[in-house]
């Protein structure tokens, strides 16, 4: 029996070529920096198959970009422009701004930038699946299969603490009965 | 008139330049005129090859410089084979070439017994030489795949004698032009029963030793890098494992989700993984569950019979020599086949 290829080398390849789907939690995450990250993965940077010219990047999902966090003044000072191509058509919007009106553009933007000019940059942002919070359609965290490291740990904010551990926490001395707090 | 020197572009090397792979060499001459004559000429006997259609597939021997006893000689030689001529001329004549040349003298009219052919016919050396290979392939594969059932050693067996195969070594030993048949181009059955010859008169001529390591040489290297459950197909392999596992007493095959990805997609990924007893089998995998199950079932079946991707490579050349087979028993058959008793 001669097949033109072998049975058990025609689903190796399945594997070898298949797409994975990650999840990246953008939550107090820096979007310029996780763009680099996210674009590395659309692109199959990270795979040893990996060649520019093929297309062999993975999906990634991101949630929680309506909580991403610019660094220094950026979100004042970052000007996202346009020109609608009319006499005076040039118009410059603040990060700020623009995440006003689209939570998910602010990153979008900057994956856009960090995927390079190559001709498969389209494909490439074909992959990846912004979303405001972390409410996803179902049949789409049904694909997930793996979550990427986010780029620095979340700090649990106080309110996060219950009232027994804030009691309980080291403290260095205690306040005076009769000091008044605020 | 005035004496007319022209320039042309005249290309120098035939082949195309070594140092630029894709250009010609050029160099710019004066010739006397330009030849108008070329291109109409070259356009025209293009024409002429178009209607008078491809050139007819003619015998090697229908050109003036072929000398046959020479090709002969050089066979033996490019094998590394010392052939008895006569030998070597009786396995390259078969029964068809025979009947062909009686028949022609019928035609003319010159009565056989008159001029008879003195020639004989391949068939026995053809009988030999099936024989012989036949059970050193078999012994062989036994000696090289001591772990996989009857049924997978005749399978493999099977393919390595089947006219494919051995026409396609024929071929590329150099049998084609030198066989006498009546059919032209040799037919593969022709060819391979022309390779079976070869083996018998080498083994009139030398030993059965020398036969045989032919036969490792030619027939059972085409086995190298061919996956073996290509040739040998399980058809359910699940139940096969779950019939060795239970003949070892072992816990049932157990197939388990190991990965996926992608499971609403086009390009779903799954792979499946085969458990006994939370011992590990194999794994696999696959577009859908049952493929990827399927083929976990057959890696499983790979890793028992000792089949793997990376199994010990065929003993040939200087390991083939040093081969000594001793098992002429046949391997267990896969109703039989236990772990234990293979090893």
């Amino acid at each position: 029996m001669n097949r033109p290829i072998s049975t058990y080398k025609r689903v190796q390849q399945w594997a070898v070529f298949g797409r994975l789907w990650f999840l990246f939690d953008a939550k107090w995450q820096n979007p310029f920096d996780s763009a680099e990250k996210i674009a590395k993965y659309l692109a199959g940077k990270h795979k040893p198959i990996y060649h520019p010219l093929s297309d062999v990047g993975d999906h990634v999902v991101v949630i929680n970009t309506k909580d991403i966090a610019l660094p220094n003044k950026e979100w004042r000072y970052r000007m996202y422009y346009h020109h609608t191509g009319f006499a005076g058509g040039s118009s410059w919007t603040s990060a700020w701004e623009l995440h006003n009106k689209d939570q998910t553009k602010v990153l979008w933007k900057a994956v856009y930038k960090a995927c390079g000019g190559s001709l498969l940059r389209h494909n490439m942002m074909e992959r990846l699946h912004l979303f405001p919070d972390d409410k996803i359609p179902q049949e789409l965290m049904e694909n997930i299969s793996d979550h990427m490291k986010q780029l620095r740990p979340v700090p649990k904010a106080l309110h996060e603490y219950t009232e027994e551990e804030i009691k309980n926490f080291p403290k260095v001395f205690e306040w005076p009965e009769d000091y008044v707090l605020n | 008139m005035a004496s007319s020197i022209v320039s042309v572009v005249r290309r120098v090397s035939l082949m195309r330049n070594p140092q630029s792979l894709y250009h010609f060499q050029f160099e710019i001459v004066n010739s006397r005129s330009f030849k108008r004559w070329v291109a109409p000429t070259l356009k025209i006997m293009k024409h002429r090859r178009k209607k008078a259609g491809p050139e007819p597939l003619r015998h090697r021997s229908v050109w003036l410089n072929w000398n046959y006893t020479a090709e002969l000689y050089a066979f033996g030689r490019r094998l590394n084979e010392t052939f008895r001529d006569e030998t070597l001329r009786t396995a390259l004549i078969h029964p068809s070439y025979l009947e062909q040349e009686e028949k022609q003298r019928q035609d003319l009219g010159v009565p056989s017994q008159a001029v008879s052919l003195k020639l004989e016919h391949n068939s026995g050396l053809v009988a030999s030489g099936e024989s012989l290979m036949n059970t050193y392939i078999k012994q062989y594969i036994r000696q090289a795949f001591p772990k996989v059932p009857e049924e997978g050693i005749c399978e493999i067996w099977e393919y390595l004698v089947s006219v494919d195969v051995l026409s396609h070594v024929a071929t590329h030993i150099g049998l084609s032009d030198i066989i006498l048949c009546a059919d032209f181009p040799p037919e593969k059955i022709t060819l391979a029963k022309s390779l079976k010859a070869i083996i018998g008169a080498l083994e009139f001529d030398q030993s059965k030793e020398r036969a045989e390591y032919f036969i490792q040489d030619f027939v059972i290297t085409q086995l190298s890098d061919k996956c073996i459950f290509d040739l040998w197909d399980i058809p359910n392999p699940m139940a096969v494992l779950q019939n060795i596992l239970e003949k070892e007493g072992k816990d049932p095959a157990e197939p388990r989700l190991l990965w996926q990805a992608g499971s609403n997609t086009i390009l779903a990924l799954y792979y499946v993984g085969i458990y006994s007893n939370r011992k590990f089998l194999g794994k696999a995998p696959g577009e859908t569950l049952a493929i990827a199950e399927e083929m976990a079932a057959r890696d499983a079946l790979s890793r028992i019979f000792g089949l793997t991707e990376n199994h010990k490579p065929l003993p040939f050349g200087k390991q083939g020599r040093q081969l000594i087979i001793n098992n002429n028993e046949n391997n267990s058959s896969l109703s039989n086949w236990m772990l234990s008793k293979s090893i």
